[in-house]
Protein backbone atom coordinates (compact mmCIF):
# COMPACT_ATOMS: atom_id res chain seq x y z
CA UNK A 1 0.00 0.00 0.00
CA UNK A 2 1.23 3.33 -1.15
CA UNK A 3 1.43 6.40 1.73
CA UNK A 4 -0.28 9.16 0.93
CA UNK A 5 1.66 12.30 2.54
CA UNK A 6 -0.07 15.22 2.81
CA UNK A 7 1.99 17.98 2.02
CA UNK A 8 4.12 20.01 4.45
CA UNK A 9 4.26 17.41 6.71
CA UNK A 10 7.58 17.23 8.19
CA UNK A 11 9.50 14.77 7.37
CA UNK A 12 12.53 16.22 9.29
CA UNK A 13 15.06 16.57 6.24
CA UNK A 14 16.55 20.24 6.01
CA UNK A 15 17.01 22.08 3.11
CA UNK A 16 20.62 23.22 2.23
CA UNK A 17 21.20 25.39 5.27
CA UNK A 18 23.40 27.79 5.42
CA UNK A 19 22.57 29.59 2.09
CA UNK A 20 19.56 32.07 2.22
CA UNK A 21 16.37 31.14 1.11
CA UNK A 22 14.54 32.40 -1.63
CA UNK A 23 11.26 33.53 -2.30
CA UNK A 24 8.76 33.44 -5.60
CA UNK A 25 7.83 37.39 -5.23
CA UNK A 26 4.66 37.53 -7.40
CA UNK A 27 1.14 38.22 -6.46
CA UNK A 28 -0.12 36.96 -10.29
CA UNK A 29 0.24 32.95 -9.25
CA UNK A 30 -1.39 33.96 -5.97
CA UNK A 31 -5.28 32.45 -6.18
CA UNK A 32 -8.07 33.64 -4.15
CA UNK A 33 -8.82 32.13 -0.74
CA UNK A 34 -11.42 32.20 2.00
CA UNK A 35 -8.97 33.26 3.92
CA UNK A 36 -7.08 35.63 1.80
CA UNK A 37 -9.60 36.69 -1.11
CA UNK A 38 -7.88 39.34 -2.87
CA UNK A 39 -4.28 39.00 -4.03
CA UNK A 40 -4.44 42.39 -6.15
CA UNK A 41 -3.10 46.22 -5.63
CA UNK A 42 -6.11 48.34 -6.45
CA UNK A 43 -6.53 52.09 -6.77
CA UNK A 44 -9.27 51.94 -4.46
CA UNK A 45 -11.46 49.33 -2.39
CA UNK A 46 -13.08 47.20 -4.85
CA UNK A 47 -11.52 49.20 -7.63
CA UNK A 48 -9.50 48.30 -10.36
CA UNK A 49 -6.35 46.74 -10.15
CA UNK A 50 -3.22 49.26 -10.95
CA UNK A 51 -1.11 49.46 -13.54
CA UNK A 52 1.65 51.39 -14.58
CA UNK A 53 5.71 50.58 -15.00
CA UNK A 54 6.60 53.17 -12.66
CA UNK A 55 4.64 51.86 -9.79
CA UNK A 56 7.40 49.63 -8.22
CA UNK A 57 6.85 47.23 -6.21
CA UNK A 58 9.32 46.18 -2.99
CA UNK A 59 9.54 43.18 -1.10
CA UNK A 60 10.17 43.94 2.75
CA UNK A 61 11.67 41.19 5.13
CA UNK A 62 12.48 41.03 8.80
CA UNK A 63 13.58 37.71 10.98
CA UNK A 64 11.97 37.38 14.15
CA UNK A 65 12.28 40.61 16.44
CA UNK A 66 14.16 42.13 13.20
CA UNK A 67 13.33 45.23 11.56
CA UNK A 68 11.79 45.41 8.16
CA UNK A 69 14.60 45.34 5.64
CA UNK A 70 13.91 45.38 1.14
CA UNK A 71 15.14 42.53 -0.51
CA UNK A 72 16.69 43.62 -3.82
CA UNK A 73 15.63 45.17 -6.56
CA UNK A 74 12.02 46.18 -6.80
CA UNK A 75 9.46 44.97 -9.21
CA UNK A 76 7.67 47.01 -11.69
CA UNK A 77 4.03 46.94 -12.50
CA UNK A 78 2.47 45.81 -15.34
CA UNK A 79 1.41 48.17 -18.68
CA UNK A 80 -1.94 49.12 -19.20
CA UNK A 81 -3.12 47.39 -21.46
CA UNK A 82 -1.63 43.85 -19.08
CA UNK A 83 -4.64 40.93 -18.57
CA UNK A 84 -3.08 40.91 -15.20
CA UNK A 85 -3.96 44.50 -13.51
CA UNK A 86 -2.50 44.74 -10.07
CA UNK A 87 0.12 42.11 -10.55
CA UNK A 88 3.56 42.95 -10.64
CA UNK A 89 6.45 41.80 -12.62
CA UNK A 90 8.28 39.48 -10.07
CA UNK A 91 10.74 36.92 -9.50
CA UNK A 92 13.18 35.11 -7.15
CA UNK A 93 13.96 37.30 -3.79
CA UNK A 94 16.48 36.12 -1.48
CA UNK A 95 15.72 36.29 2.12
CA UNK A 96 19.43 38.03 2.58
CA UNK A 97 20.76 36.74 6.60
CA UNK A 98 17.52 34.77 7.25
CA UNK A 99 19.00 31.21 6.50
CA UNK A 100 17.10 28.52 5.08
CA UNK A 101 16.56 26.66 8.02
CA UNK A 102 12.72 24.87 7.67
CA UNK A 103 10.41 25.99 9.97
CA UNK A 104 12.21 29.80 10.46
CA UNK A 105 9.04 32.43 10.27
CA UNK A 106 9.90 35.71 8.46
CA UNK A 107 7.75 38.53 8.73
CA UNK A 108 7.01 40.41 5.05
CA UNK A 109 5.46 43.85 4.03
CA UNK A 110 4.49 44.85 0.50
CA UNK A 111 5.29 48.73 -0.30
CA UNK A 112 4.50 50.51 -3.10
CA UNK A 113 6.37 54.01 -4.89
CA UNK A 114 6.83 55.62 -7.54
CA UNK A 115 10.07 55.75 -9.29
CA UNK A 116 9.00 58.49 -11.81
CA UNK A 117 8.80 60.81 -8.45
CA UNK A 118 12.00 58.13 -6.31
CA UNK A 119 14.81 56.71 -7.55
CA UNK A 120 14.66 53.95 -5.20
CA UNK A 121 12.99 52.88 -2.17
CA UNK A 122 15.66 54.16 0.14
CA UNK A 123 14.64 57.77 -1.59
CA UNK A 124 10.78 57.08 -1.72
CA UNK A 125 10.97 56.33 2.18
CA UNK A 126 13.16 59.64 3.61
CA UNK A 127 11.04 61.45 0.51
CA UNK A 128 7.33 60.55 2.47
CA UNK A 129 7.05 58.42 -1.26
CA UNK A 130 5.58 55.62 -0.24
CA UNK A 131 1.96 54.73 -1.70
CA UNK A 132 0.88 52.10 0.27
CA UNK A 133 1.84 48.73 1.88
CA UNK A 134 0.30 45.59 2.66
CA UNK A 135 -0.71 44.57 5.72
CA UNK A 136 2.51 42.58 7.58
CA UNK A 137 2.32 38.92 7.10
CA UNK A 138 4.72 35.86 7.27
CA UNK A 139 6.28 33.01 5.50
CA UNK A 140 7.49 30.05 6.46
CA UNK A 141 10.43 28.61 5.03
CA UNK A 142 9.09 25.28 4.44
CA UNK A 143 10.65 21.47 4.60
CA UNK A 144 11.23 19.27 2.21
CA UNK A 145 9.86 18.04 -0.28
CA UNK A 146 8.51 21.19 -1.40
CA UNK A 147 5.37 21.81 -1.84
CA UNK A 148 4.49 23.98 -5.45
CA UNK A 149 3.34 26.90 -3.64
CA UNK A 150 6.38 26.36 -0.81
CA UNK A 151 8.25 29.59 -2.07
CA UNK A 152 4.90 31.64 -2.88
CA UNK A 153 3.65 34.11 -0.27
CA UNK A 154 0.63 32.65 0.56
CA UNK A 155 -0.24 34.62 2.97
CA UNK A 156 -0.06 38.17 1.04
CA UNK A 157 -2.93 40.05 1.33
CA UNK A 158 -3.91 43.25 -1.76
CA UNK A 159 -4.05 46.61 -0.60
CA UNK A 160 -4.58 49.70 -1.89
CA UNK A 161 -2.34 52.39 -3.77
CA UNK A 162 -4.73 55.49 -4.66
CA UNK A 163 -3.71 56.72 -7.96
CA UNK A 164 -2.29 60.35 -8.55
CA UNK A 165 -5.68 61.51 -9.13
CA UNK A 166 -7.28 60.44 -6.20
CA UNK A 167 -4.33 61.69 -4.18
CA UNK A 168 -5.08 64.85 -6.24
CA UNK A 169 -8.49 64.76 -5.40
CA UNK A 170 -8.15 64.49 -1.51
CA UNK A 171 -5.83 67.20 -1.20
CA UNK A 172 -8.43 69.55 -3.03
CA UNK A 173 -10.43 68.32 -0.91
CA UNK A 174 -8.53 68.42 2.07
CA UNK A 175 -7.63 71.87 1.07
CA UNK A 176 -11.07 73.07 0.54
CA UNK A 177 -12.37 71.91 3.93
CA UNK A 178 -9.43 73.81 5.61
CA UNK A 179 -10.73 76.79 3.55
CA UNK A 180 -13.72 76.77 4.67
CA UNK A 181 -12.99 76.12 8.41
CA UNK A 182 -10.86 79.11 8.47
CA UNK A 183 -13.78 81.20 6.53
CA UNK A 184 -16.14 79.70 9.63
CA UNK A 185 -13.45 80.62 12.42
CA UNK A 186 -13.45 84.76 10.94
CA UNK B 1 -2.10 10.57 -16.10
CA UNK B 2 -2.62 8.81 -19.90
CA UNK B 3 0.59 9.11 -22.03
CA UNK B 4 0.75 7.88 -25.33
CA UNK B 5 3.90 7.27 -26.77
CA UNK B 6 5.00 6.35 -29.87
CA UNK B 7 8.70 6.15 -31.32
CA UNK B 8 10.10 5.76 -34.79
CA UNK B 9 13.26 4.75 -35.79
CA UNK B 10 15.47 6.46 -38.34
CA UNK B 11 17.85 5.76 -40.81
CA UNK B 12 20.88 8.23 -40.12
CA UNK B 13 24.00 6.29 -41.54
CA UNK B 14 22.34 5.13 -44.99
CA UNK B 15 24.93 7.67 -47.16
CA UNK B 16 27.91 5.87 -48.76
CA UNK B 17 26.96 2.60 -47.50
CA UNK B 18 25.32 1.50 -51.15
CA UNK B 19 28.57 -0.68 -51.78
CA UNK B 20 27.98 -2.51 -48.67
CA UNK B 21 26.23 -5.66 -48.22
CA UNK B 22 26.01 -5.59 -44.57
CA UNK B 23 22.95 -4.57 -42.74
CA UNK B 24 22.18 -0.80 -42.18
CA UNK B 25 20.49 0.14 -38.63
CA UNK B 26 19.73 3.29 -37.52
CA UNK B 27 21.67 4.80 -35.02
CA UNK B 28 18.78 6.65 -33.01
CA UNK B 29 15.38 6.97 -32.06
CA UNK B 30 13.16 10.10 -32.40
CA UNK B 31 9.49 10.07 -31.78
CA UNK B 32 7.09 12.04 -29.41
CA UNK B 33 5.27 11.89 -26.83
CA UNK B 34 1.77 13.04 -25.85
CA UNK B 35 1.36 13.78 -22.20
CA UNK B 36 -1.99 14.81 -20.57
CA UNK B 37 -1.47 17.57 -17.96
CA UNK B 38 -3.96 18.01 -16.15
CA UNK B 39 -5.28 21.29 -14.67
CA UNK B 40 -3.61 22.24 -11.65
CA UNK B 41 -0.10 21.49 -10.72
CA UNK B 42 1.43 18.03 -11.50
CA UNK B 43 5.25 17.33 -11.55
CA UNK B 44 5.90 16.55 -15.83
CA UNK B 45 9.68 15.58 -17.05
CA UNK B 46 10.87 15.68 -20.93
CA UNK B 47 12.24 12.82 -22.06
CA UNK B 48 13.07 13.46 -25.57
CA UNK B 49 15.82 15.92 -26.27
CA UNK B 50 14.16 18.45 -28.75
CA UNK B 51 15.76 20.36 -31.48
CA UNK B 52 16.76 22.94 -31.55
CA UNK B 53 16.58 22.94 -27.58
CA UNK B 54 15.17 22.10 -24.26
CA UNK B 55 14.57 25.11 -23.05
CA UNK B 56 10.87 25.21 -21.83
CA UNK B 57 10.05 28.10 -23.98
CA UNK B 58 10.38 26.38 -27.06
CA UNK B 59 9.24 23.14 -25.30
CA UNK B 60 5.89 24.71 -23.98
CA UNK B 61 2.77 26.64 -24.87
CA UNK B 62 2.95 30.05 -23.67
CA UNK B 63 -1.09 29.81 -22.48
CA UNK B 64 -1.90 32.42 -20.30
CA UNK B 65 -1.55 31.42 -16.52
CA UNK B 66 1.15 28.52 -16.89
CA UNK B 67 3.63 28.98 -14.39
CA UNK B 68 6.87 26.58 -13.95
CA UNK B 69 8.11 25.86 -10.38
CA UNK B 70 12.13 24.24 -11.21
CA UNK B 71 13.23 22.90 -8.38
CA UNK B 72 17.15 23.55 -7.74
CA UNK B 73 18.90 21.09 -5.29
CA UNK B 74 21.92 24.31 -4.86
CA UNK B 75 19.66 26.43 -2.83
CA UNK B 76 16.77 23.99 -2.40
CA UNK B 77 14.06 26.11 -3.83
CA UNK B 78 12.53 26.83 -6.94
CA UNK B 79 13.42 28.84 -10.35
CA UNK B 80 10.25 30.29 -11.23
CA UNK B 81 8.56 31.63 -14.48
CA UNK B 82 5.29 32.01 -15.73
CA UNK B 83 3.10 33.43 -18.28
CA UNK B 84 1.81 37.11 -18.48
CA UNK B 85 0.34 38.75 -21.32
CA UNK B 86 1.35 35.82 -23.41
CA UNK B 87 4.79 36.02 -22.45
CA UNK B 88 7.17 34.14 -20.67
CA UNK B 89 8.52 35.84 -17.29
CA UNK B 90 11.12 36.76 -15.85
CA UNK B 91 12.83 36.81 -19.41
CA UNK B 92 16.13 36.56 -18.34
CA UNK B 93 14.95 33.06 -16.35
CA UNK B 94 12.89 31.99 -19.60
CA UNK B 95 15.72 32.60 -21.76
CA UNK B 96 17.52 30.09 -19.99
CA UNK B 97 15.52 27.60 -17.77
CA UNK B 98 15.58 23.85 -19.59
CA UNK B 99 13.73 20.81 -18.66
CA UNK B 100 16.17 18.32 -20.39
CA UNK B 101 15.65 14.47 -20.00
CA UNK B 102 16.28 13.13 -16.79
CA UNK B 103 15.22 16.68 -15.10
CA UNK B 104 11.76 17.26 -14.12
CA UNK B 105 9.51 20.24 -12.87
CA UNK B 106 6.04 21.45 -11.57
CA UNK B 107 4.20 22.81 -13.96
CA UNK B 108 0.82 24.52 -13.07
CA UNK B 109 -1.58 24.58 -15.96
CA UNK B 110 -4.97 26.97 -15.95
CA UNK B 111 -6.73 24.31 -17.85
CA UNK B 112 -5.77 20.33 -18.82
CA UNK B 113 -3.96 20.18 -22.22
CA UNK B 114 -2.08 17.53 -23.58
CA UNK B 115 1.56 18.34 -24.50
CA UNK B 116 3.35 16.91 -27.36
CA UNK B 117 7.27 16.39 -26.88
CA UNK B 118 9.09 15.77 -29.58
CA UNK B 119 12.84 15.08 -30.27
CA UNK B 120 14.85 12.22 -29.65
CA UNK B 121 15.79 9.89 -27.74
CA UNK B 122 19.33 10.36 -25.44
CA UNK B 123 20.60 6.64 -25.65
CA UNK B 124 23.74 7.74 -23.11
CA UNK B 125 22.52 9.04 -20.22
CA UNK B 126 23.25 10.58 -16.55
CA UNK B 127 20.78 11.99 -14.23
CA UNK B 128 22.66 13.49 -11.03
CA UNK B 129 21.63 12.79 -7.52
CA UNK B 130 22.79 14.88 -5.17
CA UNK B 131 22.50 13.78 -1.77
CA UNK B 132 19.22 15.26 -0.54
CA UNK B 133 16.46 15.99 -2.57
CA UNK B 134 16.22 16.69 -6.22
CA UNK B 135 13.51 16.32 -8.81
CA UNK B 136 14.34 13.80 -11.74
CA UNK B 137 12.71 11.38 -14.22
CA UNK B 138 14.00 8.59 -16.44
CA UNK B 139 15.90 9.87 -19.34
CA UNK B 140 14.30 7.59 -21.13
CA UNK B 141 10.45 7.56 -21.77
CA UNK B 142 9.79 4.03 -20.31
CA UNK B 143 7.83 3.52 -17.05
CA UNK B 144 9.30 0.62 -15.02
CA UNK B 145 10.18 -0.01 -11.91
CA UNK B 146 12.50 2.09 -10.44
CA UNK B 147 15.57 -0.02 -9.58
CA UNK B 148 15.29 -2.99 -11.61
CA UNK B 149 17.97 -3.25 -14.00
CA UNK B 150 17.29 -2.42 -17.45
CA UNK B 151 15.83 -3.93 -19.61
CA UNK B 152 13.13 -4.50 -16.61
CA UNK B 153 13.88 -1.60 -14.42
CA UNK B 154 14.57 2.19 -14.86
CA UNK B 155 18.26 0.75 -13.34
CA UNK B 156 18.14 3.76 -10.51
CA UNK B 157 21.05 3.58 -8.29
CA UNK B 158 18.89 3.37 -5.04
CA UNK B 159 20.51 2.92 -1.89
CA UNK B 160 20.20 1.94 1.78
CA UNK B 161 17.30 5.18 2.93
CA UNK B 162 16.36 6.90 -0.30
CA UNK B 163 13.41 7.89 -0.51
CA UNK B 164 10.95 8.21 -3.45
CA UNK B 165 7.87 11.38 -3.45
CA UNK B 166 5.58 10.92 -6.21
CA UNK B 167 3.05 14.26 -6.89
CA UNK B 168 -0.31 13.14 -7.09
CA UNK B 169 -2.50 15.67 -8.78
CA UNK B 170 -5.52 14.58 -7.84
CA UNK B 171 -4.92 14.98 -4.42
CA UNK B 172 -1.64 17.18 -3.76
CA UNK B 173 -0.17 14.78 -1.71
CA UNK B 174 2.88 12.68 -2.10
CA UNK B 175 3.00 8.88 -2.45
CA UNK B 176 6.07 7.78 -1.09
CA UNK B 177 8.41 4.93 -0.68
CA UNK B 178 11.31 4.80 1.05
CA UNK B 179 14.03 1.75 0.57
CA UNK B 180 14.78 0.42 3.73
CA UNK B 181 16.79 -2.71 4.66
CA UNK B 182 17.25 -3.74 1.34
CA UNK B 183 14.19 -3.39 0.17
CA UNK B 184 10.86 -0.92 -0.45
CA UNK B 185 8.77 -0.15 2.22
CA UNK B 186 5.44 -0.40 -0.05
CA UNK B 187 6.66 -3.82 -1.44
CA UNK B 188 7.38 -2.56 -4.55
CA UNK B 189 9.20 -0.29 -6.18
CA UNK B 190 8.18 2.83 -7.64
CA UNK B 191 6.64 2.99 -11.19
CA UNK B 192 7.17 6.43 -12.17
CA UNK B 193 4.84 7.25 -15.50
CA UNK B 194 6.14 8.06 -18.92
CA UNK B 195 6.14 11.96 -18.63
CA UNK B 196 6.54 12.10 -14.90
CA UNK B 197 9.19 13.20 -12.81
CA UNK B 198 9.67 12.89 -9.18
CA UNK B 199 11.31 14.48 -6.10
CA UNK B 200 14.57 11.54 -4.99
CA UNK B 201 15.98 11.70 -1.83
CA UNK B 202 19.22 10.41 -2.16
CA UNK B 203 20.60 9.70 1.32
CA UNK B 204 23.92 8.97 0.63
CA UNK B 205 26.16 11.00 -1.55
CA UNK B 206 26.20 12.03 -4.83
CA UNK B 207 25.75 9.93 -7.37
CA UNK B 208 24.93 9.55 -10.80
CA UNK B 209 21.96 7.29 -12.89
CA UNK B 210 23.29 6.25 -16.08
CA UNK B 211 21.75 4.54 -18.53
CA UNK B 212 22.82 3.48 -22.35
CA UNK B 213 20.50 2.13 -24.35
CA UNK B 214 21.21 0.41 -27.75
CA UNK B 215 19.53 0.52 -31.44
CA UNK B 216 19.82 -2.37 -33.42
CA UNK B 217 21.29 -5.87 -32.83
Amino acid sequence: MKKLIPLLVLVGAMASQGQDWIVNFNNSNLPNTTQHPDRLVRSAPGGPGITGTNYQAVLLFAAPGGSLNPAQAPARFRVSTTLSPGTWQGGDRTLTGIGSTPGTQVQMQVAVFDINRFATYAAAVAGGGILGRSTLFTYTIPTPPLAPDAADLVNFDGFVVPEPSVIGLGLVGAAALFMLRRRKAS
Amino acid sequence: MRTKTLLLTAALCAAGAATSMAQVYSVNMVGYINQAIPQGFSMIANQLNNSPDNRIITLLPATEGTRIYKFNPANGGFTFMQVVDGVWEPDAVAQTLTLNPGEGTYIFAPAAFTQTFVGEVALTSTVNLPAGFSMVSSALPQSLPLNGAPPAGLGAPVGEGDRVYQFNPATGGFIFNQFVDGAWDDGTPPVPAIGESFYYFNAGAAKGWSRTFSVGP
